[in-house]
């Protein structure tokens, strides 16, 4: 293979990779602004992936990306009610969240389609074009920031984050801004599950997401929760992804320090940017 | 009394609510649910009246071999457990006793197998001990750069389990792979290194000793000793300590290492007691499940055993109810984690949640 079609080969895993992430960090970005920690991306994702093929399977594509996304804003409902409502610690809502998904996911796969890991051939549905997701991936970054940036509902999603207090003395609502923010955070990551499944293999495999909504928080923090800067370090993360896959095996340098760079990068990050998370981050809506 | 009742309350209520949702999850998936709950006990303690009659009819004291694998698969899940629950202790919230727990078990596996020529009585406990001096390394970063650079722990921690990961995956693929044995594992570690263990594949090992022993002491280093009161205080309200003249960063770190201490000896015990080597990929999950543990016990080392326990319990008694029922055994998993759920929600306040930011 010449060095341009290689490049190009790379060049196409990227974007295919990237998508997901820019997705689930876009949806991560929103639920943090307004001050909601979520580290249930990844179980957000999953939850995606898998009722998109579930019902996609049975009562058509369409319907498959619609029942994904609701699932996704249920679960944020979720995250939002337990957390804000009740009370709960946001960390450990995530963490219930990402097992609930995880072993859910699995379960109903293997009660519902009767197999553990479906052969690579089965296909449980036609797949969908990934134009369409990669589309959504390049034009929601700007879209966010102009939102966020530029208009009052952005403003005040990003005050909800850096004062609640503040919010509540100018007359805002924080609990309507969070939950806006949480549950499209549901709404953004579940699509990224579904463009996974339903767009890129036509199946669920158990754990299909492995990993990816935790990349999507490193970029949320390697882009200093915002939309444009988080997008590219998902691009960034996408490049390394696709070129592990594509060096395995052809040099020296192993694939997995490739496949640390991003998680490495994030912890760099963290301990350089103390001053970006938002300030209210975590912060209990009545306390 | 009361108090007393309330404490059964909160801790029976959320387990019998996410054990009557799991009957329901199975029962609405065409399964048949009285038979795979009923399997799962068996599963979880097995033939338990029957030892019991023998014990008292002759005094042979018989441990059923369902029992011995709960109480085997208990033992990682009550080290990291404790793990989990001492740095919540402190304030500090701990993701990565998953990372800890791995990167302990391959420098625990390493000097088991590398260093020979030892006795005994020095090898073992130096191979536990390079686990949970891993471990510890591995978790005192992430308190170092929260102590100093203002890090969040839970970012950091989550990062370093993909790194530990990986890391620990690329070493036993190449330079630490054993390169007669079929899947990627390191050599075997030496018979001076291994931990006493029945006879029987029921992979309980001494291992649950060590875990055993390890609870008092968390309960004495919080309760009586000095370092247990200026974590407790710094969980507390690190404002108010650092006022009172403790020293917050230092206590972050050490609080972040001694809980990755005791993570990576749960990677130690199952190196050295189940598996004699490092598997790659070993853990099916044991330090995110630990979370489950160190909340359902309430952050309380005592708490913490039952909880263990308990898990343990479910786990081997899931395996057991899938070989028989054909229910897949996730659904164990979705039990703990509507535990975690429940748990959350209770109604009382949980010191971490009093802690301002």
């Amino acid at each position: 293979m010449n060095s341009e079609s290689a490049l190009a080969v790379v060049g196409v895993m990227a974007v295919r990779q990237a998508c997901p992430l820019i997705l689930a960090a876009m949806g991560g970005i929103l639920s943090e602004r307004s001050g909601v920690v979520n580290i249930a991306l990844e179980g957000f994702m999953l939850a995606g992936a898998f009722v998109g093929v579930w019902v996609g399977s049975t009562a058509g594509i369409w319907a498959g990306i619609v029942a994904a996304l609701v699932a996704g804003a249920a679960l944020g409902a979720i995250h939002f009610i337990l957390t804000q409502r009740l009370h709960m610690n946001q960390i450990v809502s995530g963490v219930a969240l990402n097992l609930l998904a995880l072993h859910a996911s699995t379960f109903l796969v293997r009660t519902l389609f009767h197999q553990a890991n479906p052969p690579r051939d089965a296909k449980l549905m036609e797949a969908i074009p990934v134009i369409w997701f990669i589309m959504a991936a390049i034009l929601l970054p700007p879209v966010l920031h102009g939102v966020l940036y530029h208009t009052v509902f952005g403003l005040r999603l990003r005050a909800t984050g850096e004062s609640i207090a503040g919010t509540k003395m100018a007359g805002i609502n924080p609990l309507v801004m969070r939950t806006w923010g949480v549950v499209l955070s549901g709404v953004l990551a579940a699509g990224a599950g579904a463009y996974l499944s339903m767009a890129l293999v036509g199946r669920f495999t158990e754990d299909m997401v492995s990993g990816r909504g935790f990349i999507a928080l490193a970029a949320v923090v390697c882009g200093r929760w915002t939309p444009l800067g988080s997008a590219l370090a998902c691009v960034a993360f996408g490049a390394f992804d696709a070129l592990q896959l594509h060096l395995q095996g052809t040099v020296a340098l192993p694939a997995e320090f490739l496949r640390a760079i991003p998680y490495v990068l994030t912890i760099v990050a963290a301990a350089l940017f103390r001053s970006s998370p938002p300030a209210d981050l975590g912060k209990d809506p009545d306390e | 009394m009361r108090a007393t009742w309330r404490r059964v309350v909160i801790v029976f209520g959320p387990l019998f609510g996410a054990l009557a949702a799991g009957w329901m999850i199975i029962a609405l998936t065409g399964g048949d649910a009285n038979g795979a709950m009923w399997q799962l006990l068996v599963g979880a303690v097995g033939d338990l009246p029957g030892a019991t009659h023998t014990f008292l009819e002759t005094g042979r004291v018989a441990v059923p071999n369902e029992l011995l694998r709960s109480l085997a698969k208990a033992t990682p899940l009550l080290l990291s457990g404790l793990a989990v629950a001492l740095a919540l202790r402190g304030g500090l919230f701990n993701i990565g006793a998953e990372g800890q727990l791995m990167v302990g078990a391959l420098t625990t596996a390493w000097v088991g197998y590398a260093a020979a020529g030892l006795p005994l009585w020095i090898h073992l406990p130096l191979a536990l001990a390079a686990g949970a001096c891993a471990g510890a390394g591995w978790a005192a970063m992430a308190g170092a750069l929260k102590a100093w650079r203002g890090a969040h722990e839970v970012i950091v921690t989550i990062m370093l389990n993909y790194v530990a990961i990986l890391l620990t995956h690329w070493l036993v693929n190449g330079p630490m792979r054993d390169s007669t044995s079929l899947a990627p594992a390191t050599p075997q570690v030496l018979p001076t290194a291994r931990l006493w263990a029945v006879e029987g594949g029921a992979n309980f090992s001494a291992g649950f000793g060590i875990a055993l022993a390890s609870a008092p002491l968390v309960a004495f280093l919080l309760r009586r000793m000095a370092l247990g009161y200026e974590i407790r205080a710094v969980g507390a309200n690190p404002q108010a300590a650092r006022a009172a003249g403790i020293r917050v960063g230092w206590i972050t770190v050490t609080v972040m290492a001694l809980s990755g201490a005791l993570a990576g000896l749960a990677g130690a015990v199952e190196v050295l007691g189940v598996h004699r080597r490092f598997l790659d990929a070993f853990s099916p999950g044991y330090g995110f499940d630990s979370i489950a543990v160190a909340l359902l016990g309430n952050l309380n080392p005592a708490g913490v055993v039952f909880s263990a326990l308990l898990f343990g319990a479910l786990g081997s008694g899931a395996v057991h109810m899938e070989a028989f029922t054909g229910t897949a055994r996730q659904i164990a998993g979705i039990i703990q984690a509507l535990v975690i759920l429940a748990v959350g929600v209770r109604a009382f306040r949980i010191p971490w949640r009093d802690r301002k930011p």
